[in-house]
């Protein structure tokens, strides 16, 4: 009993809104932000949803990013990024919700309820989601750009719901993944600061599921690197932390430089002549004395979402990746090979 | 809404616009000048179209009302088409690409329109009066009411001729934003 009241109230600091819920009491440099990951296994939807407040009195906003994978053709995708006044009444710490005319997110019961509807457009999605892992608060304002920043996740979540898109109707049921994590914090976009991070579900031909969670915390070149953390959930239980000289990560490059999709579409047109190498593929090795790991991932489709400061003329790209994965490891004495699915971010 | 509150409605917004061009910083109000001061121009988005004006006074005085028939549009387009822009359907010059957006004018009065276009987009994340404004003709402008969104065909297909041409071509300034213009052409 004590564990498992352990783990809920951990769910509840992961979760807990940090930025002031009255706009006009945050300042300009408050973000706080929930991300859902989730996909259909095989070659199935993926979906990215992502809800932020950013405060700062009138500048401050509520934004959201709504992205769906067509399955069968690499990169078809449909998707939306939009922002609208964060007023007051919108968002409350408890219980938590961040409410517009085109977004609705509760935190109710410890059940996440997710409705994005945008506007004019043939895209929605609508979830109901509970925690089925540990959640795993990793930090809480370790120093980030010109500020700081804090991430807790919760490696798998049940979900239900529906995904509208393009004509399309999917029902999402049990046997989709879903990845959901809250960052928050105070820094400026366009900083010197970037990332690198993915989730990666694989599942074993004996029914064996592996979920790894990566994160490095970089300068805005990638020259500069703290600790990776990599997280190894077995089933719904945290198995095994690989950390820090124990990891490397190789990404692969596309040979020429492309123009990737962006949104929100105001600051693709404004980067309209900017393209760039983007990444084809990630290899994870990760070793100790113990275990060992090796994640490989073919990524096969690409978009940028940038996010431009509210204050300064500066902005962050964020490199959103997924594909196929296929993990390799070997743990507490076991061997497993598992084919699956990865998403993953890199920022610039 | 009637073809006349239509009319009123957009100008009201272009007027709008204006203000906030002219209102703003010191830099986008000389860019604004720059571009408007002592031109005129046909916009016509979904059928309603209006006669843009500006004077050579500082700081500019803007007038718009309704044009007369005949007189051939400027810039045309539609309300959706200016959604799949700041939706990212489109990015803009994929929409002129492949005349969903319209525009005539001499080439330097096009740069110039078109780096005064980006400088807006580059300040409206910083500007909640112009995402107001938008929001305002996004909800209020008629058009399709469930649009597929595809991100995959953002870029222009410009082809092979638009392609070989040299960057420094490509990215050539307007002389209007030269300390001392070329003389204008009432376009």
């Amino acid at each position: 009993m004590n564990a498992i009241l352990q783990a809920w109230e951990l769910f509840d600091r992961v979760q807990a809104l940090r930025i002031p819920a009255a706009p006009h009491a945050a300042a300009a440099d408050w973000k706080d932000w929930y991300h859902f990951v989730l996909w259909q296994p095989g070659d199935g939807w993926r979906v990215l949803a992502n809800v932020s407040l950013t405060g700062g009195g009138e500048r401050a906003s509520l934004q959201y990013t709504l992205i769906a994978h067509a399955p069968g053709r690499a990169a078809a995708m449909q998707g939306v990024s939009r922002g609208s006044p964060w007023r007051a009444g919108m968002a409350r710490a408890e219980p938590l919700s961040i409410r517009s005319d085109e977004v609705e997110l509760v935190l109710r019961d410890r059940m996440w309820h997710l409705d994005l509807r945008p506007q004019r457009l043939d895209l929605a999605v609508r979830l109901r989601a509970r925690a089925d892992s540990t959640p795993l608060l990793v930090t809480e304002e370790s120093p980030f750009g010109n500020g700081h920043i804090g991430w807790g996740l919760v490696p798998r979540l049940s979900v239900e719901g529906g995904l509208e898109a393009c004509g399309q109707r999917v029902a999402i049921s049990g046997d989709w993944f879903c990845y959901q994590d809250h960052n928050f914090g105070r820094f400026a976009w366009g900083g010197d600061f970037g990332w690198e991070w993915l989730v990666a579900h694989a599942a074993a031909p004996d029914g064996r599921a592996i979920t790894v969670v990566i994160d490095l915390r970089t300068d805005r070149t990638h020259q500069r690197s703290g600790l990776p953390y990599v997280f190894i959930i077995g089933g719904h239980e945290l198995r095994k932390v690989f950390l820090g000289p124990a990891m490397t990560l190789q990404w692969t490059w596309s040979d020429r430089a492309v123009l990737p999709p962006r949104l929100p579409g105001t600051m693709a047109t404004l980067m309209a002549d900017r393209s760039e190498r983007v990444p084809t593929g990630l290899s994870v090795r990760g070793a100790d004395e113990r275990d060992q790991l090796h994640l490989q991932i073919v990524f096969d489709a690409h978009l940028q979402v940038v996010v431009p400061d509210p204050v300064q003329p500066a902005y962050t790209r964020i490199g959103e990746l997924s594909g196929t994965a296929i993990l390799s490891m070997r743990l507490d004495g076991s061997d497993i090979l598992a084919h699956g699915t990865a998403y993953a971010e890199y920022t610039r | 809404m009637t073809p006349a509150a239509a009319e009123t409605r957009l100008r009201d917004w272009l007027m709008r616009l204006a203000g906030l061009l002219q209102h703003s910083d010191v830099h986008t109000a000389d860019l604004f000048r720059r571009v408007v001061a002592g031109r005129r121009a046909v916009v016509e988005i979904d059928a309603v179209r209006l006669l843009v004006q500006a004077d050579d006074a500082r700081p500019v005085t803007v007038d718009i009302g309704p044009a007369a028939p005949g007189v051939p549009a400027t810039v045309r387009t539609s309300g959706d088409v200016l959604r799949e822009i700041i939706d990212g359907r489109s990015l803009l010059d994929a929409t002129i690409a492949s005349d969903r957006l319209y525009v005539r004018a001499g080439l330097a009065e096009l740069l110039a329109f078109h780096e005064l276009v980006l400088h807006v987009l580059a300040r409206a994340p910083r500007e909640p009066a112009l995402q107001a404004l938008w929001a305002e003709f996004d909800a209020g402008w008629s058009g399709e009411e469930r649009r597929c969104n595809p991100l995959d065909g953002q870029p222009a297909r410009h082809g092979a001729l638009r392609d070989a041409t040299p960057a420094g071509v490509r990215e050539a300034r307007s002389p209007l934003f030269e300390p001392d213009g070329p003389p204008r052409r009432d376009s």
